[in-house]
């Protein structure tokens, strides 16, 4: 009996002092604000977190990742003022972390700085001043280029500053079907960019509708260009090299899904860089002077993307 | 005071190896990605080396989020996939996925396969007898891709570690 209550100690102290379950109550407090931001459950999340808040000279990495997931479910729910409030705290002690250490030597710093840089441009633009998020974002992009979050804050850069701004020169690396038109010789149409990726559902059932558009508008001077990049990927999930993966792509792919005649298909990383992409499908409307006016990440349907051509086809 | 032979008779009987489970969540990145909260756990069950014992991956999606089965219908997308690399002296029995669930894309005639909300995959791994178990770690890796029904994440692969301490007791002097 002696004997087992010795164990059974052992095993109670082992579980309560041992650095992994530690961890692993940093973690629940990240991961449960995260489920709550994603639920919009602001109020909730704010409780739970300030119950747990210590008044230590410098919070941890973990602690801030929390906190900018309370930011990000404040921008979710449209929290401004909460936003802003905890997105500042994860973004100025992150800054005080990253004194002191590389900012992704911790798997927790990225996650607290990049939400705390994309949930306050984005507050910064709710608030109406644009021009402050842009600058805000922009620096950011300078500052922490080469850095793991530097796409995350690029394509929040874009998102706020490509609607309005000169059309990114197209790169090609290589392509599918026709030869891609040049950016220069889509001046005077009205160019529709579809960023896609061959494993995508959504972009499989955004195709028939850029069809009907082509057939509707394609007279009238409407240019469906069909950016993708190569992901490591070929059918049924196996990794392929990227040579492998041309090869599928103009091949198996193509046999399946044939590259309808409207649309060129140029393939290059560069374009995703470029126009801040890492969703697909993604949707960027040109007008015919070459000025974007239109970025959206996910599908649009026929209707609202009518709504948005036919005014740019009538200038 | 404990006897010597109660001592001996303690380490024989008492044998015992005490897999700690505990959780480590991955913070995936919030931006690329629509955090796939992923909780690694070890049976807690007390077991011997030789015993077979069940790792789990237990992945929490945002609502509204989705991965693809493990076995999707449509071949063309990329499906939710564990691998491991057991460590010398184990050996994988099996990786059991959950049933997935059809998703209906508006527009798209054939439902998609997919996880969704929170789901757990189970891994067998049979312990080799004369295994030492103090300190062993599974580690294994994790490829889903998410969207919803108006968009598509990157595919994303994350790392992932089970760590398996023994409270063992081989030294007398520990009772």
């Amino acid at each position: 009996m002696r004997q087992s209550n010795i164990l059974t100690t052992s095993i109670v102290l082992t579980c309560l002092f041992s650095p992994l379950s530690l961890v692993g109550q940093s973690d629940n407090l990240v991961s449960e604000m995260s489920d709550l931001a994603w639920a919009e459950e602001i109020d909730k999340a704010r409780d739970i977190l300030e119950g747990q808040r210590a008044e230590a000279e410098q919070p941890e990495a973990e602690w801030l990742a929390a906190v900018s997931w309370l930011a990000r479910g404040a921008s979710f729910a449209e929290r401004w003022d909460v936003a802003e409030h905890y997105a500042s705290e994860a973004y100025e002690g992150g800054l005080k972390l990253i004194k002191t250490r590389p900012l992704d030597a911790d798997r927790f710093l990225p996650t607290a700085l990049g939400a705390g840089i994309e949930v306050l441009g984005q507050t910064y633009d709710a608030q109406g001043d644009r021009a402050r998020a842009v600058n805000f974002l922009g620096a950011a992009r300078q500052q922490f280029a080469g850095t793991s979050i530097e796409t995350r804050i690029q394509k929040n850069f874009l998102l706020l500053s490509l609607e309005g701004s000169q059309l990114p020169d197209l790169e090609v690396d290589d392509y599918l079907g026709l030869r891609p038109p040049t950016t220069n010789s889509l001046k005077d149409k009205v160019a529709l960019f579809f960023f896609w990726a061959h494993w995508c559902p959504d972009c499989k059932r955004q195709e028939p509708i850029l069809e009907a558009l082509h057939e509707e508008y394609g007279d009238q001077g409407l240019v469906i260009v069909g950016p993708t990049q190569l992901y490591g990927f070929v059918s049924r999930g196996q990794t392929a090299t990227a040579e492998e993966e041309l090869t599928y792509l103009n091949g198996e792919y193509t046999e399946q899904f044939p590259i309808p005649s409207w649309m060129t298909v140029p393939i290059s990383q560069e374009n995703f860089l470029n126009f801040g992409v890492s969703t697909t499908p993604t949707l960027v409307l040109v007008d015919r002077s070459g000025v974007v006016q239109r970025y959206n990440p996910g599908t649009l349907s026929y209707d609202e993307l009518v709504a948005l051509i036919e005014p740019l086809l009538g200038q | 005071m404990i006897s010597s032979k109660a001592r001996t008779t303690a380490v024989a009987f008492y044998l015992l190896i005490f897999l700690v489970a505990l959780g480590r969540t991955s913070a995936s990145a919030q931006f690329r990605q629509p955090n796939a909260e992923l909780t690694t756990t070890v049976e807690q069950n007390v077991s011997r080396a030789g015993e077979t014992i069940v790792l789990e991956l237990r992945v929490d999606l945002p609502k509204d989020i989705h991965v693809q089965s493990d076995k999707p219908r449509d071949p063309y997308v990329i499906p939710t996939l564990l691998t491991l690399t057991p460590p010398e002296g184990t050996t994988v029995k099996e990786i059991a996925y959950p049933e997935s669930t059809d998703f209906l894309l508006l527009g798209w005639e054939d439902p998609l396969l997919v996880f969704e909300n929170e789901f757990t995959i189970g891994v067998s791994l049979i312990l080799d007898v004369d295994l030492p178990l103090d300190g062993l770690v599974v580690s294994g890796n994790f490829v889903y891709q998410a969207c919803d029904d108006r968009v598509c994440f990157a595919p994303a692969s994350e790392a992932i570690e089970w760590h398996i301490t023994s409270t063992q007791s081989n030294s007398n002097d520990d009772l």
